[in-house]
């Protein structure tokens, strides 16, 4: 992979992480069962599932960029419906919801209606079908992004530094630019999502932008590091 | 004067904090590239950096940032490890800190930017405010990363093994002394007292790292430990009388209130 390439690889992937975080349903309140979502900040559920994914993508560091991505993006995906199958079983066998959502009356995969079982006061519980739909989406995209993030700054400094200290090195600033583009779009989210139903979807533009933004500034200053200074 | 003036009145402006953090932390990193025996000096003049960053977490999250003080921390780590990082391909001879702090800086300017502008958050001065926690912890790392590396420059450094604990441990440093002090009484001088003190003990580890690094020299590196466990004990002494003096009533595990012991 050429500098350029790898270059716009950080961009996109950077953008593709800003985006991801829109489909994950996460929420604060929901630790009380009093919202739809995996009870954490929608910023720092991400960042959990980039880093399963940035550690599945490193068990194939070698192979072409396509498997990388998607090994990331598998390592995600697992890490998340883990998740989300753990938390509904708590919020089911152990505090005694359902899992519902608030922001629609019957789930659009299942055709199952919400409101009936959604207890007085909140938002929804744990998560319903659509919304777990969402996060494994959510989940795919950032294992995905992260791990283009990673597998081109590994091409790019490959060739100057040793393959296990390159590999490190990579996986740090493919967190880093995870983390840095993350934790923008919470400042959209305001701390709680549902994911794809929720209205905050809208806002994804603003998030694109900030994130484009944010990660030029990144991607330029690494390959500026490795080819032009 | 009302109460809040007074108090708004005794804090410190985060620009002052920075500008000293910055000054410290080229003195630092020089200090240590020109001799490495001196790294226990280089080590307490980055104090001042986990101050500012500290000061600037408190002073983004007291608005309701919309984001925990946790991801503000680890996004602000983010861009200032990140940077120092990414230089890490730069060759020794053109390699500068000014280059790092500068970049790192704009890189949390451009997201503050970004966040009142795009997103509208409608916190005031959220620019300048992140642009001083990721200026700051592009300090703290670049210093950290020069000391153990026994100060033969970024390139061709051998403890890339550490980076993990080195991102997590100045996320900590920075997120945490505004959460430690969260309650109707926070105040400026508090919580950065407790920076100063999370500062010393991070420096501490660093030092017990060093000492088992075989890249950094054994003598400084002890010195470094040394220096900042005594700056530890100090800060602690400083910030238990100020809860002490600032705190309603203390009252001890096991004894119910009102109850002398």
């Amino acid at each position: 992979m050429d500098p350029i390439t790898g270059m716009i690889g950080i961009i996109i992937g950077g953008i593709i992480v800003g985006i991801c975080v829109h489909f994950i349903p996460a929420s604060a309140v929901g630790a009380m069962s009093a919202s739809t979502g995996i009870a954490t900040g929608p910023s720092m559920l991400s960042t959990g599932c980039g880093l399963a994914g940035l550690y599945a993508a490193g068990y194939m560091v070698g192979e072409s960029v396509p498997i990388v991505v998607l090994s990331g993006a598998m390592g995600s995906a697992l890490m998340i419906i883990c998740t989300m199958l753990l938390a509904n079983t708590i919020c089911a066998f152990g505090t005694g919801v359902a899992p519902v959502a608030g922001s629609y009356d019957k789930d659009p995969i299942t055709g199952w209606r919400q409101k009936p079982f959604m207890s007085p006061g909140t938002d929804g519980h744990s998560m319903p079908t659509t919304t777990a739909l969402s996060g494994i989406i959510g989940a795919l995209l950032g294992g995905a992004g992260g791990s283009l993030v990673f597998v081109s700054v590994y091409e790019m400094i490959n060739p100057i530094l040793e393959s296990t200290t390159a590999i490190t090195i990579a996986g740090m600033i493919g967190a880093g630019v995870f983390l840095i583009n993350c934790v923008v779009p919470a400042y959209v989210l305001v701390g709680k999502s549902e994911g794809m139903t929720d209205k905050k979807m809208k806002l994804m533009h603003k998030t694109f932008a900030s994130c484009l933004i944010v990660s030029v500034i990144t991607a330029v200053f690494v390959y500026a590091s490795v080819v032009v200074i | 004067m009302t109460d809040e003036q007074s108090v708004e009145k005794k804090e410190i402006p985060n620009y002052k904090l920075y500008i000293l953090a910055v000054i410290t932390g080229i003195i630092s990193y020089f200090i240590t590239a020109l001799n490495p025996n001196l790294s226990f000096i280089s080590i307490i003049l980055i104090w001042p950096a986990f101050i500012a960053a500290a000061g600037c977490v408190e002073f983004l999250c007291r608005y309701g940032l919309g984001t925990g003080t946790s991801s503000i921390g680890y996004w602000g780590t983010a861009c200032g490890a990140t940077v120092v990082f990414a230089s890490q391909f730069i060759e020794t001879t053109a390699y500068s800190p000014f280059l790092e702090i500068a970049v790192a800086t704009l890189l949390g300017y451009a997201a503050g930017f970004c966040a009142n502008k795009i997103i509208v958050m409608k916190i005031p001065r959220i620019e300048i405010n992140s642009a001083i926690i990721a200026g700051s912890t592009g300090i703290i790392t670049l210093i950290i990363l020069e000391v153990l590396a026994g100060g033969v420059g970024m390139a061709g450094t051998t403890v890339y093994y550490i980076y993990p604990l080195i991102y997590i441990a100045i996320a900590i440093g920075v997120l945490h002394p505004y959460n430690g002090n969260l309650g109707a009484d926070e105040n400026q001088p508090r919580t950065l007292m407790l920076a100063m003190c999370e500062a010393a003990l991070l420096t501490a580890l660093f030092g017990f790292v060093g000492i088992l690094l075989p890249n950094t020299p054994f003598i400084p590196a002890l010195g470094m430990l040394i220096v900042s466990i005594i700056g530890f004990v100090i800060f602690v002494s400083i910030w238990w009388k100020r809860v002490k003096q600032e705190v309603y009533d203390i009252v001890w595990a096991g004894y119910p209130a009102g109850v002398d012991h």
